[in-house]
């Protein structure tokens, strides 16, 4: 009853978005390059389904996507675990990670070009850099606020580093990591066009470009909508993932009292 | 003597506030295999007490001796059981008790025959592939307990260990406290306010 609804919302929602939109089309009198209508756009992604630009070019970007978040992970993970626990190190860290953090990936892009060429590279970089910084500093705060009773209960077990940073620490962490590892992913997916947009010849990114240079604008929206709807679903496969780990995790034992 | 406290006092320094004297000078004597019941108001330092014996905190002055030897750090032959559990929420019931034996020279096999051993002594063999999140409070409880005596410690510290049950449930972990304390032949040192729980624990008062 309740996913019924739910879905009847969306569907509601989508409809009348999409009603209205055409609506403005049909009434305005627009350019139609100015303002394609919804029927214009689905004729756009069909057209690009067709000639089998619309996968080839999903694929290329779920794969740069994929290596520069999952490589983001893993180093924000990895150095989060030891800068987080060794609190005397972090202290000199964290000024530059504070500084490096509010800068946009797409400021370094001319580094990025010089020093990675072109290609695939670029983009995955800049997903790297977006990813970064998110996954690092939750890392960072998870390790910093792990319960003292594990602590406690792991040393009273004899459970001594390098053991405890992956027995304990990292586990007792990664309600928090999961946070970062959401977040990471809304801003890499973000950056992942922007990266393809200034330094690639294909992906979805490259896409938008492309219809922009010849004029087709139905193919910009549509090529924006696919966009919209791949992180709208990675979005709510991390979610699965984030609810599952806090489900289990975060109705600690004990605190029913 | 097997556990021997001397003379321990623990102060606690505040920049602000000064010192807090949370032990003055606790002069006791256990044998071994005794069950002694710390009975006391919130805040009077029992648990300080049974920190410094397992080893957690250090005293500002005066000795803890366990077998003739100074207790500087935790050991695996003392395990304390907390009010809530300390159960780590990402492993089962089978894994949270294997915990302690990890570090010991031991197989894969061997270990999950301890684990499973102590579990079923505790009750919960239906319930070894069960995260402790789906456990009731008690049922943790008898994991954490489970998780202690397989590493086969000497001494048991409990920390007000039935403070966040019900006193149905208490009363069975009372029972079963009782039972396993004569099986196995552990020391146990007890911490409660609770008077009538003391009373449930005393055969002898000073």
């Amino acid at each position: 009853m309740k996913g019924f609804r739910k879905a009847l919302e969306v569907v509601i929602s989508i409809s009348v978005l999409t009603a209205l939109w055409e609506l403005i089309a049909l009434a305005g009198r627009f350019e139609k390059s100015l303002f394609p209508s919804p029927a214009a756009v689905l004729a756009g992604i069909s057209e690009l389904v067709e000639d089998q630009t619309l996968f080839a070019n999903i694929k290329v970007s779920l794969v740069r996507f994929f290596t520069g978040y999952l490589s983001a992970v893993a180093a924000g993970i990895g150095l989060g675990l030891l800068l987080g626990w060794n609190k005397s190190i972090w202290a000199f860290v964290d000024p530059v990670v504070q500084i490096l953090r509010p800068i946009s990936p797409i400021a370094w892009f001319p580094f990025i070009v010089l020093w990675f060429g072109i290609g695939d590279a670029p983009a995955v970089v800049i997903i790297f850099i977006a990813a970064f910084f998110p996954v690092l500093l939750s890392t960072v705060s998870g390790v910093g606020n792990v319960d003292l009773i594990y602590l406690k209960v792991a040393e009273n077990f004899g459970i001594k580093e390098p053991r405890l940073l992956f027995k304990i620490i990292l586990p007792a962490a990664f309600p928090m990591i999961v946070n970062g590892l959401h977040l990471a992913l809304g801003s890499a997916w973000v950056f992942l066009v922007a990266g393809e947009m200034v330094g690639a010849q294909s992906g979805l990114g490259f896409m938008i470009i492309d219809a922009r240079n010849s004029l087709r604008t139905d193919l910009v929206l549509a090529g924006i909508i696919i966009i919209g709807l791949l992180g709208f679903l990675l979005d709510r496969l991390i979610r699965i993932l984030e609810d599952r780990i806090k489900s289990r995790w975060m109705a600690l034992p004990g605190v029913e009292d | 003597m097997y556990i021997l406290i001397n003379e321990v006092s623990r102060e606690y320094f505040f920049k602000d506030k000064g010192v807090t004297v949370a032990l003055e000078k606790i002069d006791m004597e256990i044998e071994k295999g005794e069950f002694v019941c710390l009975l006391g108001p919130s805040g009077c330092g029992k648990s300080t007490l049974l920190n410094l014996i397992a080893g957690f905190d250090v005293p500002t002055s005066g000795v803890i001796k366990i077998n003739g030897e100074i207790v500087t750090k935790p050991s695996k032959n003392r395990i304390m059981i907390f009010q809530n559990y300390g159960l780590l929420p990402w492993r089962t019931v089978l894994k949270n008790v294997e915990l302690g034996l990890e570090g010991e020279k031991l197989t894969k096999k061997e270990r999950r025959f301890i684990a499973e051993e102590y579990i079923e002594l505790v009750g919960l063999s239906a319930y070894k592939n069960h995260y402790p999140v789906q456990l009731s409070g008690g049922m943790q409880q008898r994991v954490a307990l489970a998780r202690a005596l397989a590493v086969d410690p000497e001494i048991l510290l409990m920390d007000e260990p039935f403070g966040a049950l019900d006193a149905m449930t208490r009363m069975t972990m009372q029972d079963e406290i009782e039972r396993i304390w004569k099986e196995k032949k552990k020391t146990i040192l007890f911490v409660t306010h609770d008077i009538e729980e003391a009373f449930f624990w005393l055969t002898e008062l000073w």
